[in-house]
Protein backbone atom coordinates (compact mmCIF):
# COMPACT_ATOMS: atom_id res chain seq x y z
CA UNK A 1 0.00 0.00 0.00
CA UNK A 2 2.96 2.33 -0.16
CA UNK A 3 1.93 3.82 -3.25
CA UNK A 4 1.56 7.52 -3.45
CA UNK A 5 -1.10 7.02 -6.85
CA UNK A 6 -3.71 5.18 -3.61
CA UNK A 7 -3.31 8.12 -1.72
CA UNK A 8 -3.90 10.67 -4.66
CA UNK A 9 -6.80 8.43 -5.90
CA UNK A 10 -7.89 8.56 -2.33
CA UNK A 11 -7.97 12.26 -2.00
CA UNK A 12 -9.62 12.71 -5.36
CA UNK A 13 -12.39 10.41 -4.23
CA UNK A 14 -13.50 11.63 -1.22
CA UNK A 15 -12.91 15.29 -2.25
CA UNK A 16 -15.42 14.57 -5.38
CA UNK A 17 -17.60 12.32 -3.10
CA UNK A 18 -17.88 14.83 -0.38
CA UNK A 19 -18.60 18.00 -3.59
CA UNK A 20 -21.17 15.45 -5.02
CA UNK A 21 -23.25 15.00 -1.69
CA UNK A 22 -22.82 18.81 -1.02
CA UNK A 23 -23.95 19.77 -4.61
CA UNK A 24 -26.77 17.21 -4.64
CA UNK A 25 -27.84 18.69 -1.52
CA UNK A 26 -27.60 22.21 -2.77
CA UNK A 27 -29.49 21.63 -6.26
CA UNK A 28 -31.93 19.98 -3.88
CA UNK A 29 -32.94 23.00 -2.10
CA UNK A 30 -32.15 25.77 -4.26
CA UNK A 31 -34.04 23.49 -7.21
CA UNK A 32 -31.77 23.62 -9.33
CA UNK A 33 -30.38 21.57 -12.11
CA UNK A 34 -27.47 23.12 -12.46
CA UNK A 35 -26.20 21.99 -9.17
CA UNK A 36 -28.09 18.90 -9.96
CA UNK A 37 -25.76 18.26 -13.11
CA UNK A 38 -22.92 19.21 -11.15
CA UNK A 39 -23.38 16.20 -8.61
CA UNK A 40 -24.06 13.81 -11.55
CA UNK A 41 -20.11 15.31 -13.10
CA UNK A 42 -18.58 15.15 -9.61
CA UNK A 43 -20.20 11.49 -8.95
CA UNK A 44 -19.21 10.17 -12.43
CA UNK A 45 -15.34 11.22 -11.84
CA UNK A 46 -15.73 10.34 -8.78
CA UNK A 47 -17.28 6.76 -9.46
CA UNK A 48 -14.41 6.67 -12.10
CA UNK A 49 -11.40 6.68 -9.50
CA UNK A 50 -12.95 4.54 -6.89
CA UNK A 51 -13.02 2.13 -9.83
CA UNK A 52 -9.36 2.73 -10.65
CA UNK A 53 -7.93 2.83 -7.25
CA UNK A 54 -9.94 -0.82 -6.05
CA UNK A 55 -9.30 -2.38 -9.24
CA UNK A 56 -5.55 -0.99 -8.54
CA UNK A 57 -5.95 -2.39 -5.12
CA UNK A 58 -7.68 -5.60 -5.19
CA UNK A 59 -6.56 -6.91 -8.50
CA UNK A 60 -2.69 -5.15 -8.42
CA UNK A 61 -3.03 -3.69 -11.76
CA UNK A 62 -5.09 -0.63 -13.32
CA UNK A 63 -7.94 -1.86 -15.75
CA UNK A 64 -6.53 -3.19 -19.35
CA UNK A 65 -9.66 -4.57 -21.55
CA UNK A 66 -12.64 -1.84 -21.47
CA UNK A 67 -11.67 1.74 -20.27
CA UNK A 68 -13.84 1.20 -17.71
CA UNK A 69 -12.52 4.46 -15.14
CA UNK A 70 -12.67 6.33 -18.51
CA UNK A 71 -15.81 6.29 -19.77
CA UNK A 72 -16.74 7.34 -16.01
CA UNK A 73 -14.83 10.21 -16.75
CA UNK A 74 -15.61 10.93 -19.63
CA UNK A 75 -19.46 11.01 -18.63
CA UNK A 76 -18.38 13.27 -16.09
CA UNK A 77 -17.35 15.66 -18.76
CA UNK A 78 -20.36 15.03 -20.71
CA UNK A 79 -21.87 15.98 -17.61
CA UNK A 80 -20.01 19.73 -17.76
CA UNK A 81 -20.78 20.17 -20.95
CA UNK A 82 -24.21 19.77 -20.59
CA UNK A 83 -23.85 22.18 -17.65
CA UNK A 84 -22.10 25.00 -19.84
CA UNK A 85 -24.87 24.44 -22.48
CA UNK A 86 -26.85 24.86 -20.05
CA UNK A 87 -25.36 28.57 -19.01
CA UNK A 88 -24.68 29.65 -22.50
CA UNK A 89 -27.26 31.63 -24.17
CA UNK A 90 -27.66 30.74 -27.87
CA UNK A 91 -28.07 33.38 -29.67
CA UNK A 92 -26.90 33.43 -33.53
CA UNK A 93 -25.13 30.61 -34.58
CA UNK A 94 -21.43 31.96 -35.71
CA UNK A 95 -18.36 30.43 -35.69
CA UNK A 96 -15.79 32.60 -33.61
CA UNK A 97 -12.30 32.01 -34.67
CA UNK A 98 -10.04 32.52 -31.81
CA UNK A 99 -12.91 30.04 -29.36
CA UNK A 100 -12.39 27.36 -32.34
CA UNK A 101 -8.58 27.58 -32.90
CA UNK A 102 -8.71 27.39 -28.95
CA UNK A 103 -11.03 23.98 -29.06
CA UNK A 104 -9.49 22.61 -32.17
CA UNK A 105 -6.01 22.95 -30.13
CA UNK A 106 -7.78 21.06 -27.36
CA UNK A 107 -8.88 17.87 -29.67
CA UNK A 108 -5.17 18.50 -30.80
CA UNK A 109 -3.34 18.02 -27.36
CA UNK A 110 -6.52 15.57 -26.46
CA UNK A 111 -5.31 12.88 -28.86
CA UNK A 112 -1.49 13.64 -28.92
CA UNK A 113 -1.55 13.09 -25.18
CA UNK A 114 -3.97 9.52 -25.20
CA UNK A 115 -5.81 11.22 -22.91
CA UNK A 116 -8.14 8.65 -22.56
CA UNK A 117 -5.68 5.76 -22.52
CA UNK A 118 -4.32 4.25 -25.75
CA UNK A 119 -7.45 4.16 -27.98
CA UNK A 120 -7.95 6.81 -30.33
CA UNK A 121 -11.14 6.12 -30.42
CA UNK A 122 -11.64 7.52 -26.78
CA UNK A 123 -9.02 10.50 -27.24
CA UNK A 124 -10.69 11.83 -30.31
CA UNK A 125 -13.95 11.38 -27.99
CA UNK A 126 -12.66 13.25 -24.93
CA UNK A 127 -11.37 15.82 -27.51
CA UNK A 128 -14.60 16.52 -29.01
CA UNK A 129 -16.28 16.77 -26.00
CA UNK A 130 -13.40 19.29 -24.04
CA UNK A 131 -13.22 21.24 -26.99
CA UNK A 132 -17.44 22.22 -26.96
CA UNK A 133 -16.46 22.72 -22.91
CA UNK A 134 -13.41 25.12 -24.22
CA UNK A 135 -15.20 26.78 -27.27
CA UNK A 136 -18.61 27.27 -25.12
CA UNK A 137 -16.45 28.56 -22.01
CA UNK A 138 -14.11 30.93 -24.18
CA UNK A 139 -17.03 32.54 -26.41
CA UNK A 140 -18.58 33.37 -22.79
CA UNK A 141 -15.43 34.83 -21.60
CA UNK A 142 -14.99 36.92 -24.86
CA UNK A 143 -18.56 38.24 -24.80
CA UNK A 144 -18.36 39.49 -21.28
CA UNK A 145 -15.07 41.19 -22.34
CA UNK A 146 -16.78 42.85 -25.32
CA UNK A 147 -20.19 43.72 -23.68
CA UNK A 148 -17.90 45.30 -20.69
CA UNK A 149 -20.22 42.93 -18.28
CA UNK A 150 -18.14 40.77 -15.86
CA UNK A 151 -16.56 37.56 -16.39
CA UNK A 152 -18.47 34.65 -14.79
CA UNK A 153 -15.45 32.54 -12.85
CA UNK A 154 -17.13 29.60 -13.62
CA UNK A 155 -16.23 29.64 -17.58
CA UNK A 156 -12.68 30.82 -16.67
CA UNK A 157 -12.61 27.58 -14.22
CA UNK A 158 -13.79 25.59 -16.87
CA UNK A 159 -11.19 25.76 -19.37
CA UNK A 160 -8.37 25.26 -16.52
CA UNK A 161 -9.78 22.01 -16.02
CA UNK A 162 -9.73 21.03 -18.69
CA UNK A 163 -5.72 22.30 -19.76
CA UNK A 164 -4.99 20.47 -16.39
CA UNK A 165 -6.97 17.05 -17.39
CA UNK A 166 -4.85 17.01 -20.03
CA UNK A 167 -2.07 18.07 -18.47
CA UNK A 168 -2.16 15.31 -15.87
CA UNK A 169 -1.95 13.06 -19.12
CA UNK A 170 0.92 14.31 -20.59
CA UNK A 171 2.96 14.64 -18.00
CA UNK A 172 2.05 11.29 -17.03
CA UNK A 173 3.74 10.04 -20.04
CA UNK A 174 7.23 11.53 -19.23
CA UNK A 175 6.92 9.57 -15.11
CA UNK A 176 7.56 5.87 -14.16
CA UNK A 177 7.64 6.05 -10.83
CA UNK A 178 4.70 6.55 -9.59
CA UNK A 179 5.12 5.43 -5.89
CA UNK A 180 6.51 8.65 -4.69
CA UNK A 181 5.30 12.51 -5.20
CA UNK A 182 6.04 14.25 -8.33
CA UNK A 183 5.04 17.06 -10.54
CA UNK A 184 2.16 14.46 -11.89
CA UNK A 185 0.10 14.13 -8.10
CA UNK A 186 1.38 18.61 -7.60
CA UNK A 187 -1.10 18.91 -10.85
CA UNK A 188 -3.63 15.97 -10.60
CA UNK A 189 -4.22 17.46 -6.52
CA UNK A 190 -4.44 20.69 -8.29
CA UNK A 191 -6.77 19.41 -10.68
CA UNK A 192 -9.32 17.88 -7.95
CA UNK A 193 -9.13 21.31 -6.44
CA UNK A 194 -10.21 23.36 -9.41
CA UNK A 195 -13.30 20.54 -9.41
CA UNK A 196 -14.22 21.13 -6.41
CA UNK A 197 -14.25 25.02 -6.72
CA UNK A 198 -16.77 24.58 -9.54
CA UNK A 199 -19.31 24.07 -6.92
CA UNK A 200 -18.78 27.88 -5.03
CA UNK A 201 -18.66 29.28 -8.37
CA UNK A 202 -22.20 27.53 -9.68
CA UNK A 203 -23.62 28.14 -6.30
CA UNK A 204 -22.69 31.96 -6.38
CA UNK A 205 -24.54 32.06 -9.95
CA UNK A 206 -27.61 30.27 -8.79
CA UNK A 207 -28.01 32.65 -5.36
CA UNK A 208 -27.91 35.67 -7.82
CA UNK A 209 -31.18 36.91 -8.35
CA UNK B 1 -24.69 -27.66 -20.34
CA UNK B 2 -27.19 -25.32 -19.59
CA UNK B 3 -30.01 -24.78 -22.04
CA UNK B 4 -30.70 -21.46 -20.86
CA UNK B 5 -32.46 -20.01 -23.83
CA UNK B 6 -35.01 -22.95 -23.00
CA UNK B 7 -35.23 -21.61 -19.40
CA UNK B 8 -35.95 -18.09 -20.51
CA UNK B 9 -38.58 -19.83 -22.67
CA UNK B 10 -40.43 -21.55 -19.86
CA UNK B 11 -40.25 -17.97 -17.75
CA UNK B 12 -41.43 -15.39 -19.80
CA UNK B 13 -44.56 -17.48 -21.92
CA UNK B 14 -46.68 -17.10 -18.74
CA UNK B 15 -45.62 -13.45 -18.54
CA UNK B 16 -46.20 -12.94 -22.58
CA UNK B 17 -49.58 -15.00 -22.13
CA UNK B 18 -50.63 -12.99 -19.77
CA UNK B 19 -50.24 -9.88 -21.97
CA UNK B 20 -53.00 -11.37 -23.37
CA UNK B 21 -55.62 -10.74 -20.29
CA UNK B 22 -54.23 -7.09 -18.86
CA UNK B 23 -54.28 -4.13 -20.40
CA UNK B 24 -53.08 -0.68 -19.56
CA UNK B 25 -49.69 -0.20 -17.55
CA UNK B 26 -49.74 -3.64 -16.01
CA UNK B 27 -49.52 -4.98 -19.88
CA UNK B 28 -46.81 -2.32 -20.67
CA UNK B 29 -44.68 -3.15 -17.47
CA UNK B 30 -44.86 -6.64 -18.05
CA UNK B 31 -43.78 -6.68 -21.39
CA UNK B 32 -40.83 -4.85 -20.31
CA UNK B 33 -40.11 -6.75 -17.93
CA UNK B 34 -40.20 -9.96 -20.19
CA UNK B 35 -37.79 -7.84 -22.35
CA UNK B 36 -35.07 -7.18 -19.81
CA UNK B 37 -34.71 -11.23 -19.51
CA UNK B 38 -34.17 -10.87 -22.96
CA UNK B 39 -31.63 -8.48 -22.79
CA UNK B 40 -30.37 -10.50 -20.36
CA UNK B 41 -29.64 -13.87 -22.31
CA UNK B 42 -28.62 -11.65 -25.32
CA UNK B 43 -25.79 -9.92 -23.18
CA UNK B 44 -24.43 -13.00 -21.60
CA UNK B 45 -23.99 -14.26 -25.63
CA UNK B 46 -22.06 -10.08 -26.15
CA UNK B 47 -19.98 -10.73 -22.70
CA UNK B 48 -18.93 -14.33 -24.54
CA UNK B 49 -18.11 -12.87 -27.80
CA UNK B 50 -15.92 -9.90 -26.07
CA UNK B 51 -14.33 -12.66 -23.90
CA UNK B 52 -13.13 -14.88 -27.02
CA UNK B 53 -12.37 -11.68 -28.72
CA UNK B 54 -10.04 -10.56 -26.17
CA UNK B 55 -8.78 -13.92 -24.14
CA UNK B 56 -9.34 -13.24 -20.80
CA UNK B 57 -10.80 -15.05 -18.06
CA UNK B 58 -14.34 -14.93 -16.21
CA UNK B 59 -13.23 -12.48 -13.38
CA UNK B 60 -11.66 -9.44 -16.14
CA UNK B 61 -14.90 -10.47 -17.99
CA UNK B 62 -17.10 -9.59 -15.37
CA UNK B 63 -15.31 -6.29 -14.07
CA UNK B 64 -14.54 -4.67 -17.49
CA UNK B 65 -16.32 -6.27 -20.31
CA UNK B 66 -19.96 -7.30 -18.65
CA UNK B 67 -20.74 -3.95 -16.79
CA UNK B 68 -20.41 -2.26 -20.24
CA UNK B 69 -22.38 -4.73 -22.41
CA UNK B 70 -24.97 -5.03 -20.14
CA UNK B 71 -25.83 -1.19 -19.06
CA UNK B 72 -25.78 -0.52 -22.70
CA UNK B 73 -27.65 -3.11 -23.95
CA UNK B 74 -30.35 -2.29 -20.76
CA UNK B 75 -30.44 1.39 -22.11
CA UNK B 76 -31.48 -0.05 -25.82
CA UNK B 77 -35.17 -1.02 -25.14
CA UNK B 78 -35.87 1.84 -22.70
CA UNK B 79 -34.52 4.37 -25.72
CA UNK B 80 -36.63 2.67 -28.13
CA UNK B 81 -39.66 3.14 -25.70
CA UNK B 82 -39.17 7.10 -25.07
CA UNK B 83 -37.89 7.38 -28.81
CA UNK B 84 -41.11 5.61 -30.35
CA UNK B 85 -43.95 6.22 -27.84
CA UNK B 86 -42.82 9.53 -26.35
CA UNK B 87 -44.40 8.46 -22.58
CA UNK B 88 -44.62 11.08 -20.18
CA UNK B 89 -41.72 12.09 -17.86
CA UNK B 90 -42.96 10.37 -14.81
CA UNK B 91 -43.59 7.29 -16.82
CA UNK B 92 -39.57 6.31 -17.69
CA UNK B 93 -38.84 5.74 -14.27
CA UNK B 94 -40.85 2.95 -13.52
CA UNK B 95 -40.20 1.49 -17.62
CA UNK B 96 -36.43 1.68 -16.98
CA UNK B 97 -37.08 -0.13 -13.02
CA UNK B 98 -39.32 -2.98 -15.32
CA UNK B 99 -36.53 -3.55 -17.66
CA UNK B 100 -33.63 -3.52 -14.75
CA UNK B 101 -35.64 -5.95 -12.43
CA UNK B 102 -36.58 -8.29 -15.82
CA UNK B 103 -32.50 -8.47 -16.10
CA UNK B 104 -31.62 -8.77 -12.60
CA UNK B 105 -34.27 -10.92 -12.47
CA UNK B 106 -32.96 -13.40 -15.23
CA UNK B 107 -29.64 -12.97 -13.94
CA UNK B 108 -30.77 -14.70 -10.53
CA UNK B 109 -31.92 -17.43 -12.83
CA UNK B 110 -28.59 -17.83 -14.72
CA UNK B 111 -26.42 -17.65 -11.29
CA UNK B 112 -28.98 -20.52 -10.25
CA UNK B 113 -28.88 -22.52 -13.18
CA UNK B 114 -24.74 -22.09 -12.65
CA UNK B 115 -24.63 -22.45 -9.24
CA UNK B 116 -27.41 -24.63 -7.73
CA UNK B 117 -29.78 -23.53 -5.19
CA UNK B 118 -28.37 -25.30 -2.30
CA UNK B 119 -27.26 -22.49 0.17
CA UNK B 120 -30.62 -20.49 0.89
CA UNK B 121 -28.54 -17.18 2.93
CA UNK B 122 -26.10 -16.59 0.24
CA UNK B 123 -28.36 -16.90 -2.36
CA UNK B 124 -30.65 -13.79 -0.22
CA UNK B 125 -28.15 -11.85 -0.36
CA UNK B 126 -26.76 -12.36 -3.67
CA UNK B 127 -30.34 -12.12 -4.99
CA UNK B 128 -30.91 -8.79 -2.86
CA UNK B 129 -27.63 -6.90 -4.17
CA UNK B 130 -27.77 -7.56 -7.56
CA UNK B 131 -31.47 -6.78 -7.95
CA UNK B 132 -30.41 -3.41 -6.13
CA UNK B 133 -27.62 -2.83 -8.30
CA UNK B 134 -29.64 -3.06 -11.64
CA UNK B 135 -32.72 -0.85 -10.32
CA UNK B 136 -30.56 1.39 -8.54
CA UNK B 137 -28.78 2.03 -12.61
CA UNK B 138 -32.46 1.69 -13.40
CA UNK B 139 -33.54 4.52 -11.16
CA UNK B 140 -30.49 6.50 -11.78
CA UNK B 141 -31.21 6.09 -15.86
CA UNK B 142 -34.65 6.93 -16.13
CA UNK B 143 -35.10 9.68 -13.39
CA UNK B 144 -31.72 11.34 -15.58
CA UNK B 145 -33.65 10.80 -18.74
CA UNK B 146 -36.93 11.71 -17.74
CA UNK B 147 -36.33 14.90 -15.22
CA UNK B 148 -33.00 16.17 -15.33
CA UNK B 149 -31.58 15.82 -19.16
CA UNK B 150 -34.84 16.29 -21.02
CA UNK B 151 -33.89 19.27 -22.91
CA UNK B 152 -33.91 18.64 -26.79
CA UNK B 153 -30.41 17.42 -28.23
CA UNK B 154 -29.06 18.08 -24.60
CA UNK B 155 -30.77 14.98 -23.72
CA UNK B 156 -28.19 12.98 -25.67
CA UNK B 157 -25.15 14.59 -23.30
CA UNK B 158 -27.11 13.75 -20.41
CA UNK B 159 -28.25 10.45 -21.40
CA UNK B 160 -24.63 9.08 -22.60
CA UNK B 161 -23.44 10.80 -19.23
CA UNK B 162 -25.63 8.49 -17.03
CA UNK B 163 -25.13 5.50 -19.03
CA UNK B 164 -21.27 6.02 -18.74
CA UNK B 165 -21.68 6.56 -14.87
CA UNK B 166 -23.96 3.67 -14.30
CA UNK B 167 -21.18 1.71 -16.48
CA UNK B 168 -18.66 2.34 -13.52
CA UNK B 169 -21.40 2.03 -10.46
CA UNK B 170 -21.88 -1.83 -12.29
CA UNK B 171 -17.81 -2.32 -12.76
CA UNK B 172 -17.46 -1.63 -9.10
CA UNK B 173 -19.83 -3.90 -7.72
CA UNK B 174 -18.59 -6.85 -9.69
CA UNK B 175 -15.23 -5.88 -8.91
CA UNK B 176 -16.18 -5.69 -5.13
CA UNK B 177 -17.66 -8.61 -4.99
CA UNK B 178 -15.25 -11.29 -6.92
CA UNK B 179 -12.74 -9.75 -4.39
CA UNK B 180 -12.31 -11.59 -1.04
CA UNK B 181 -13.21 -11.00 2.56
CA UNK B 182 -14.36 -7.37 4.07
CA UNK B 183 -14.62 -5.87 0.12
CA UNK B 184 -17.17 -9.08 -0.57
CA UNK B 185 -19.17 -7.64 2.31
CA UNK B 186 -18.82 -4.18 1.04
CA UNK B 187 -20.06 -4.99 -2.69
CA UNK B 188 -23.05 -7.04 -1.58
CA UNK B 189 -24.03 -4.37 1.71
CA UNK B 190 -24.30 -1.29 -0.58
CA UNK B 191 -26.63 -1.23 -3.64
CA UNK B 192 -28.97 -2.85 -0.76
CA UNK B 193 -27.88 0.21 1.65
CA UNK B 194 -28.28 2.84 -1.35
CA UNK B 195 -31.64 1.39 -2.06
CA UNK B 196 -33.13 1.73 1.21
CA UNK B 197 -31.89 5.44 1.01
CA UNK B 198 -33.61 6.22 -1.82
CA UNK B 199 -36.69 4.84 -0.66
CA UNK B 200 -36.05 7.43 2.52
CA UNK B 201 -35.07 10.29 -0.19
CA UNK B 202 -38.77 9.12 -1.83
CA UNK B 203 -40.23 9.59 1.19
CA UNK B 204 -39.01 12.71 2.37
CA UNK B 205 -38.94 15.10 -1.11
CA UNK B 206 -42.83 15.46 -1.70
CA UNK B 207 -42.84 16.86 1.39
CA UNK B 208 -40.19 19.57 0.33
CA UNK B 209 -41.90 20.15 -2.68
CA UNK B 210 -38.79 19.99 -4.91
CA UNK B 211 -39.20 21.04 -8.70
CA UNK B 212 -36.37 21.54 -10.41
CA UNK B 213 -36.04 24.94 -12.15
Amino acid sequence: MDNFEIYDNAFQTLSLMVMMIVSGAAGLKYSSRKLVVLACAYGSIMLGTLFYMLHLTIIGDIPRIFYVSEISWMAGYLFFLFLVTLRHEWKKATLQPVPAMLALGTVAASVHSEVMGNSVLMSLAFGATAGAIVYISSVRLRCARLSGTPAAAFDGMMIAVVILQILVYFVSEYISDFSTFNLYFAIDILFTISLCSLFWMIRREVRQP
Amino acid sequence: MTYIENVFICISVPLLLSLLLVKGAQRKYTLLLCIGMGICMVSAYVNSYFMVLYQVDGVTAAIEISPVCEEILKLVPLLFYILIFEPEPKEITPAAISVAVGFATFENVCYLSENGAGNFTFLLIRGMSAGAIHILCGIAVGYGIAYVFRQRWLAVTGTVGILGACIVFHAIYNLLVTAEGVWRTIGYMFPSVLILGIFGLRLLLPKIHIRLE
